[in-house]
């Protein structure tokens, strides 16, 4: 009974397919996984977008998975739009500006601002508190004066820089609540400074607000990093590139970092030569003239804001004094890149000894 | 071992090997945007070039003119009305994800359609 069920002699004896095939098809059939897989992977590429807001180019990196590409896109706009938005408050060259109002009623009345450059100001007064002053958004007459952005820009006398230099101190801000006093007819806030890192972190705020926190920001070298470790990638951390001060599209070095914001000041960003000098745009309060010790530093902090403001503080401090307001500073890293005779050497602080790579990547 | 099979299992290994090999090139056209140029003035697409087609063209930025080369395979921005021509010192970029920016002309230069590449940013 049942012979209908039994197997067929024919096929017990010659298997289908053959011992040898199985296992190249086996073989195959993981091939076609691997190109399966590298085709879904496609599906969790990056969203990137790049614009120029604020003087300088933005690009934002919405990294997080699941996500649908339209939102992210969406996302982006929005902090596009939130950037305008500050540039529109911050800025010193339009008087329609909560800052441009303040300046052009300086040492004449109070002006009333908005709560963030009312806190922004707070938050700088502190900088030039902690620095005695190397940080001071008092300085806008030098660096409307310097006027590095002109296409002529000149080098200005002692005496032209003696004339300023009384305009400059941020011990006459007066601030209270939202209302902001410059003592002296003159007086020029300049938020350039800290502006871009608060920028920055607006961005990653209302990114994450809305879910996403695998995000990379860039405004124009101020990077804020948003790294939650979820992405199912092969790295939790995200790899900072320092570019090379004295040379154009190389890198100097790198280091990987988690959740922070980062920022670069260096001489090579926006400046002129004359008579074989080099003028830069990061002012020295309280001679009127670029800081000459460093060529460039780099924050690694808790967020943008402060490592935007700390990145030209400790450049105008200079080497000793710069590096141990870092050492001092809780969740605060720098490097520091100087001249050493014809070429470069530089400074690590205590946490990014080990983790920064000299050199050009390899691929 | 190629003795042994039959004719269906030669058959099936051609038909494996050739849509293995096949979906390899699909992936690989897949995941190259083409290497192109893609040339934005403030947020506009305004000039599209092949990245291995030698070209040199001019684009009208919001501030002035761009001369643009393309040679061997790499983008580069020659001439500019610019302040500070840091769109010329940045040199010739090549690479997937690489950008070339001239703010003062709100222009931007992707190479490869602007997808990045991997969990990096540059700082400087």
């Amino acid at each position: 009974m049942g012979s209908g069920l039994s197997p067929d002699k024919r096929t017990v004896g010659r298997q289908f397919p053959p011992r040898m095939t199985r296992k190249t098809l086996r073989a195959f059939f993981y091939a076609q996984l691997l190109t399966v897989a590298a085709c879904s992977n496609q599906g969790l590429e990056p969203v990137r977008r790049e614009s120029t807001v604020m003087g300088t180019f933005v690009s934002v990196t919405i990294f997080d998975e699941h996500v649908r590409r339209e939102f992210a896109q969406a996302m982006i706009d929005s902090v596009f739009e939130e950037m305008k938005r500050i540039e529109s408050i911050a800025t010193d060259y339009a008087d329609s500006s909560d800052i441009g109002q303040v300046n052009a009623h300086a040492g004449i009345e109070t002006v009333s601002v908005s709560k963030e450059i009312a806190r922004l100001v707070e938050e700088s007064i502190l900088y030039s508190e902690t620095s005695l002053g190397a940080f001071d958004i008092t300085v806008g007459p030098l660096v409307h004066s310097w006027d590095f952005l002109s296409d002529s820009p000149r080098v200005l006398s002692r005496a032209e820089l003696n004339g300023l230099l009384p305009l400059v101190n941020y011990r006459n801000i007066v601030w209270e609540n939202d209302k902001v006093f410059l003592k002296k007819k003159g007086m020029r806030l300049d938020l350039g400074a800290i502006a871009k890192g608060y920028a920055v972190d607006r961005a990653i705020a209302l990114l994450k607000r809305r879910g996403l926190t695998n995000v990379i920001v860039d405004l124009g070298g101020n990077l804020g990093v948003s790294w939650d470790g979820t992405r199912l990638l092969d790295s939790t951390r995200a790899t900072i590139f320092i570019r090379h001060p004295r040379r154009d599209g190389e890198m100097f070095g790198h280091f990987e970092v988690g959740t922070s914001g980062v920022s670069t000041s260096g001489d090579y960003q926006r400046y002129f030569t004359s008579g074989g000098v080099r003028y830069h745009h990061i002012l020295d309060p309280h001679t009127g003239e670029p800081a000459r010790d460093v060529v460039s530093v780099t924050i690694v902090a808790g967020d943008a804001t402060k490592a935007d403001a700390l990145s030209t503080t400790v450049f105008v401090l200079g080497r000793e004094k710069g590096m141990s307001l870092i050492e001092d500073l809780k969740d605060v890293e720098g490097m520091i890149i100087h001249e050493q005779g014809d070429t470069l050497g530089y400074m690590l602080s205590s946490g990014l000894k080990g983790r920064f790579v000299w050199g050009e990547p390899r691929d | 071992m190629i003795q042994s099979l039959t004719l269906p299992d030669k058959i099936l290994l051609l038909l494996l090997s050739t849509a293995t090999i096949a979906s390899y090139f699909l992936v690989e056209i897949g995941s190259d945007p083409g290497s192109t140029v893609l040339v934005e003035v403030d947020g506009q697409a305004v000039y599209r070039a092949d990245l291995h087609r030698e070209s040199s063209f001019v684009v009208q930025g919001a501030r002035g003119e761009l001369a643009i080369e393309v040679r061997n395979g790499s983008v580069s921005v020659t001439r500019a009305d610019c302040p500070n021509h840091i769109c010329v010192r940045m040199g010739r970029k090549s690479r997937n994800g690489d950008i070339i920016v001239c703010v003062p002309n709100k222009t931007i230069i992707h190479i490869g359609g602007g997808t990045a590449d991997g969990v990096r940013a540059v700082t400087g």
